[in-house]
């Protein structure tokens, strides 16, 4: 009895389990950079065969996180993107990662086309990602989001095909990304940082690097791998991807790495619930004459392919599981031969770099130079830039103009100027909405093509400074765009096809690059707040101390009256028994008559009363 | 009626000012001069304070414990720059620095500018050496000293200079909060000399001086006499307007900026070498890297008796104030008393409101022009026989060189007070010597008088003036040891205090020579031609 009982409660306990059709798989992707950088890619794909229009849609949950499934269900999202980043992605050093990001926050989602009000859904899913990642996100408000129109496409299969009124874009440049951030992601994992790939994710060392981002990025996929435009059965796709960039270059003088340096970790299992869990290592000399290095453990096979330009790549593949269990642990560690030997850095093919120009606390600038050193290819970009409504943008200083890329540009000289064929332009409302511009461009072969506008700094309300004003206010980074053609030659894009790694999976058929620049920080007029408080204090104790006696000093004339001249004996004795017997009953009426007689001011002769009653109580007591 | 309202002792009170007037004039002008003066004593001015707390200047431990090599760098930059110059071209050696730069795993960026010919600048720029740096710290190297640093500042902001062409600038980082010019003549120095005194009399944030002076430094000597000098000192460099450095450049661009000077070894107890000076710019550069919020707290109006006591606007004001006042209590008491105070003051106000509206009249006409031209259009363009019409059709009628020389003095009036709030250095030494002369000039029938009035007017005219500048130069502030080349000394100091006030307007924006040529020689041309008025 006992027997078929706990088969039965074995049973109830794994049938769903069993309908869940989803899978799981870790990867780590490694590249030394230029001058002693270690770039550092983690991605835990989930994926999903379930699509909304299936009946039991996000009901059952396995390796999908449930609080994060409930929250795209309820509002509808098709599509969401959100990066949390400390430190600055440096393009001309680094080269291409391979998720771009931001500084601070970034999120992005497409939203079904049955969704009613996209406003409110909108505004309900940054405060529960908000509550759910420990960030800001909140202030993801209708002022700070806008709605691209080109920049952003759906990255995978979209119910609308992309109509503008269904996605939400917002930034927040001064977002600080940390542990508090970093543990609500790690507890998405199905494994969470307990086993697998995971337990590198060492809160201590990450954020002691160079650059560290943490993303989570959902979307629907094709399930049988055809084109999205010949979608007939879709699937769900979760990527947690997590991108450091360490230079072990600092602490010792090496640039020698390993996952102990780095990590302080090493791998001793592999995550149970995932499919695969694979590290790949490039090992490609990018330029001749680069330290090599050699890898231990060595790796169980390297893949060698050739890019369309004829590049010869190498990298090393590591199935984690191969290396791990039975008291055995993972540590690859690559050691140089030479020691490192800084060089200029090589920038990448596409480049964009952003500043302020101008100084003075009324008007300002924004220079954005966008570089296409490629000596032949013609390259499609769009620019996107906000700014807040409190930048008041001047779009008729808005100047295109490209110089070759090696001649000497002056500050003052003048390109070739272009009139942008098209031009997407929402001008912002003070307090309600963010000015927003985008420019698709045609970049021609080895120039540099300088976008600039001026602005007007806005004067706030003194409640809306923050805190600490004077630190000044951030501006969004533009967002460069371009669609990656098939035979460009970067590594990452060869990458995608010779070693079927789901990391590139994003650059199947749609391959966009995202250039994130420099964010701005612009300082606005800011009053002194501690003057307020000094203007206060300072003009009541003049008034309470210095303008009543001015006033009096200025306006009236004074007499000096004694009262011991004026008096008889018969007062004297009359004013001493009025002391002693009945204080208060006739001194008025005597007042009156002194003053008539007198024509003193009654002002004068009320103080005086007054003074010598009280000198007479005080006698009394 | 009280005592303001009642019309018998107001004019009871004028009668008094008025029957005094020389006296009282003759008195504020001492009070103001030795109050002024007295501001240099301790129990005057107040000590220095941190007003910004993010600069904790007391928490920072030094690592900068030994030279790095600095003394090898030096040895052989020295060589390097003996093999370069065999060929006699004075050229600063990019090519060792970048390689150096480099090697230290800096990014290293060569810009290049030109006014008339093309010359090269160094800048190397570092983001990490310890995880605490919050901020990119940027080194830079310039060529031709001043016109290098702005053609520099100019690409980072993208302004342009009609005279100096900046190339477009390959590294850049974002808004600069602080920057420290060093000047190191020798290996081992004295002392280090804090130079604040920017361009047109600027200076940075007293935070800032604070944080440099409180990093291990040989204190200044106490004492009056000490305080005075330094003071003097500090505002003889300040009044001219030209920069002391190189960090003189960057106050425009709210970049709160000084220079240290290695003072060389003469006779003294202490020296530093390289690693102190190290250790003070580790420690000035740490406390930096702290701040969160630019230099806002602390004063930007303040003169300094010795590093560690300042004078600020309030203390200095008030005797300023007395210094000009022969001015205004002139205006209104002549010997024949026919303009009053407060008409005066009316009068004056007018006046000024007038000449600010002819000015933003101007300026309004020219859009798109950068604040440089349009601040020395701001001060050229009210021409000062423009508003006498307002301000005769205002004054009762009196005798014509009284009427004159009350257009005059409010001139002056208006003139000292604006310089004094842009420059009160140069206000107060334009006051001490303009103020008795204006009063007293007047035209006489005595010969004698006349002749004795000829040369006050010319010592004080710009040129003379000048002179007078030049020769104080020669003799007190830096002596010149042989009698005999002081003469020929002082007239090339004019000739080229001259041409490079000239220059400096162009290539910087120094507002100097526009002020004395559109404002201070107008005003003192109305008091030479009162000198030929016809006295009643």
């Amino acid at each position: 009895m006992t027997g078929i009982v706990s088969i039965l409660i074995l049973l109830s306990v794994f049938l769903p389990v069993f309908c869940v059709d989803d899978g799981l798989k870790e990867e780590l992707y490694i590249k030394p950079l230029q001058n002693g950088h270690v770039y550092i890619h983690f991605q835990f794909t989930t994926l999903w065969n379930t699509s909304r229009d299936e009946p039991n849609f996000f009901e059952h949950f396995h390796l999908f996180p449930k609080p994060l499934g409930e929250v795209l269900k309820m509002w509808g999202v098709e599509e969401l993107h959100l990066s949390l980043t400390q430190g600055l992605w440096r393009w001309d050093k680094w080269d291409y990662p391979l998720q771009e990001a931001p500084p601070g926050a970034e999120l992005w989602a497409w939203f079904h086309k049955d969704t009613l009000d996209v406003d409110e859904a909108w505004k309900n899913l940054i405060n529960i990602l908000s509550g759910m990642f420990c960030a800001s996100l909140n202030f993801m408000d209708a002022a700070n989001t806008v709605a691209p129109k080109w920049s952003f496409r759906p990255e995978g299969v979209s119910s609308h095909g992309g109509f503008k009124q269904f996605i939400r874009y917002a930034s927040l440049p001064r977002e600080m990304v940390c542990t508090e951030n970093l543990t609500p992601w790690k507890k998405l994992l199905p494994c969470g940082a307990r086993s697998g790939l995971g337990v590198l994710s060492n809160a201590m060392k990450l954020y002691d690097a160079s650059y560290s981002s943490i993303g989570v990025h959902f979307r629907s996929v094709c399930r049988d791998n055809s084109t999205l435009s010949t979608c007939t059965k879709t699937s769900v796709e979760l990527r947690q991807t997590l991108s450091i960039v360490f230079e072990p270059v600092l602490s010792s003088k090496t640039q020698d790495w390993s996952f102990k340096r780095l990590f302080n970790r090493m791998l001793n299992n592999v995550c149970p619930l995932a499919e695969s869990s694979n590290i790949y290592v490039d090992t490609t000399n990018e330029r001749v004459g680069e330290p090599s290095f050699s890898l231990s453990p060595e790796a169980e096979r390297v893949e060698t392919f050739q890019t369309p330009t004829g590049q010869d790549r190498q990298l090393a593949v590591y199935n984690v599981e191969n290396y791990v269990g039975y008291n055995r642990v993972l540590n690859i560690a690559a050691k140089y031969r030479t020691n490192l030997e800084y060089k200029p850095p090589v920038p990448p093919m596409v480049s964009a770099h952003q500043f302020q120009t101008g100084y003075g606390q009324e008007k300002g600038g924004v220079l954005c130079l966008i570089y296409n050193r490629s000596p032949t290819q013609t390259i499609p970009v769009v620019y996107m830039q906000t700014l807040p409504w409190f930048l008041r943008l001047y779009v008729h200083t808005l100047t295109v103009e490209h110089f070759p890329v090696d001649m000497h540009v002056s500050v003052s000289a003048k390109g070739n100027v272009t009139r942008p064929s098209n031009l997407y332009y929402v001008p912002g409302r003070d307090h309600q909405q963010a000015y927003f511009l985008e420019i698709p461009l045609w970049l021609p072969p080895g120039t540099v093509t300088r976008i600039s506008f001026q602005f007007e700094r806005a004067l706030l309300k003194w409640t809306e400074y923050p805190p600490d004003a004077n630190h000044g206010f951030y501006v969004n980074s533009a967002v460069i765009t371009t669609p990656v053609p098939p035979d460009w030659s970067l590594p990452r894009f060869t990458e995608i096809k010779a070693v079927k790694s789901s990391m590139f999976s994003r650059f199947g058929d749609l391959a966009v690059l995202r250039i994130h620049t420099e964010h701005l920080l612009v300082l606005l007029p800011t009053p002194d707040f501690s003057m307020p408080y000094n203007v206060i204090c300072l003009a009541c104790t003049v008034i309470a101390i210095a303008f009543g006696s001015i006033h009096n000093l200025t306006t009236r004339r004074f007499v000096i009256y004694d009262p011991k001249i004026h008096k008889g004996i018969k007062d004297k004795l009359k004013a001493l028994l009025r002391r002693v017997f009945c204080k208060k009953s006739s001194s008025l009426d005597d007042g009156k008559k002194d003053q008539d007689a007198r024509g003193i001011s009654h002002h004068v002769r009320s103080d005086d009363e007054a003074f010598v009653e009280k000198s007479g109580q005080l006698k009394d007591s | 009626m009280g005592l303001l309202t009642n019309p018998q002792a107001r004019a009871r009170i004028s009668q008094l000012v008025s029957k005094y007037n020389n006296i009282i004039s003759c008195l504020c002008y001492v009070a103001g001069v030795l109050g002024f003066l007295a501001l240099a004593h301790k129990n005057v001015n107040a000590g220095n304070y941190f007003s910004e707390n993010a600069l904790l200047p007391g928490l920072v431990e030094p690592d900068f414990y030994h030279d790095f090599g600095a003394f090898a760098h030096l040895r052989s930059l020295n060589a390097h720059i003996r093999s370069l110059n065999e060929d006699k071209s004075y050229k600063i050696p990019v090519d060792w620095l970048e390689d150096r730069f480099r090697e230290i795993g800096l990014d290293v960026y060569i810009h290049n500018y030109s006014f008339m010919y093309p010359e090269k600048l160094l800048r190397g720029q570092v983001f990490t050496g310890h995880t605490y740096w919050a901020k990119d710290i940027i080194f830079l190297v310039t060529e031709n000293e001043q016109i290098g640093m702005q053609a520099w500042l100019d690409a980072y902001h993208s302004t342009q200079n009609q005279y100096i062409f900046a190339g477009e600038m390959a590294g850049r980082s974002g808004a600069i909060q602080a920057a420290i010019n060093l000047e190191i003549p020798t290996e081992t120095i004295g002392r280090l000399n804090i130079k604040p005194e920017g361009l047109n009399g600027q200076l940075p944030n007293l935070d800032l001086i604070n944080t440099v002076a409180d990093h291990r430094f040989p204190d200044s000597t106490s004492g009056y006499k000490h305080g005075l000098e330094t003071m003097l000192r500090m505002m003889w460099n300040q009044a001219p307007g030209v920069p002391t450095g190189n960090h003189g450049l960057f106050h425009r661009y709210h970049i709160e900026a000084l220079t240290l000077e290695g003072m060389r070894l003469k006779i003294s107890k202490r020296s530093m070498g390289l690693v102190d000076i190290g250790r003070v710019i580790e420690g000035v550069f740490r406390s930096l890297n702290n701040l969160l919020e630019r230099f806002h707290q602390s004063f930007f109006f303040y003169i300094l008796p010795s590093t560690d006591r300042y004078v600020s606007i309030g203390l200095y004001m008030p005797p300023f104030g007395l210094l000009v006042a022969p001015v205004l209590i002139k205006i209104s008491f002549f010997d024949t008393a026919f303009l009053d105070l407060f008409q005066a003051i009316a009068l004056w106000i007018s006046y000024g409101n007038h000449k600010s509206e002819v000015a933003g009249k101007h300026s309004e006409g020219k859009d798109e022009m950068s604040d440089k031209t349009e601040a020395t259009e701001k001060t050229s363009e009210p021409p000062v026989a423009e508003s006498f019409n307002t301000v005769i059709s205002l004054m009762p009628k009196g005798p014509d060189w009284q009427l004159l020389k009350c257009v005059g003095l409010l001139t002056v009036a208006l003139l000292l007070a604006v310089i004094s709030v842009m420059n009160i250095s140069l206000a107060f030494f334009i006051a001490t010597m303009w103020v008795p002369v204006m009063v007293l000039v007047r035209p006489t029938k005595s010969r004698l008088l006349r002749f004795l009035q000829y040369p006050l007017l010319l010592l004080v005219s710009p040129m003379g003036m000048l002179f007078l500048a030049c020769l104080i130069q020669t003799t007190v502030v830096d002596p010149v040891k042989n009698l005999d080349d002081m003469l020929p000394n002082m007239l090339t100091a004019v000739q080229t205090s001259l041409l490079t006030a000239v220059i400096d307007t162009y290539f910087y924006g120094n507002w100097l020579f526009a002020m004395v040529t559109l404002t201070l020689l107008p005003a003192w041309t109305l008091f030479w031609s009162l000198m030929w008025t016809h006295p009643y």
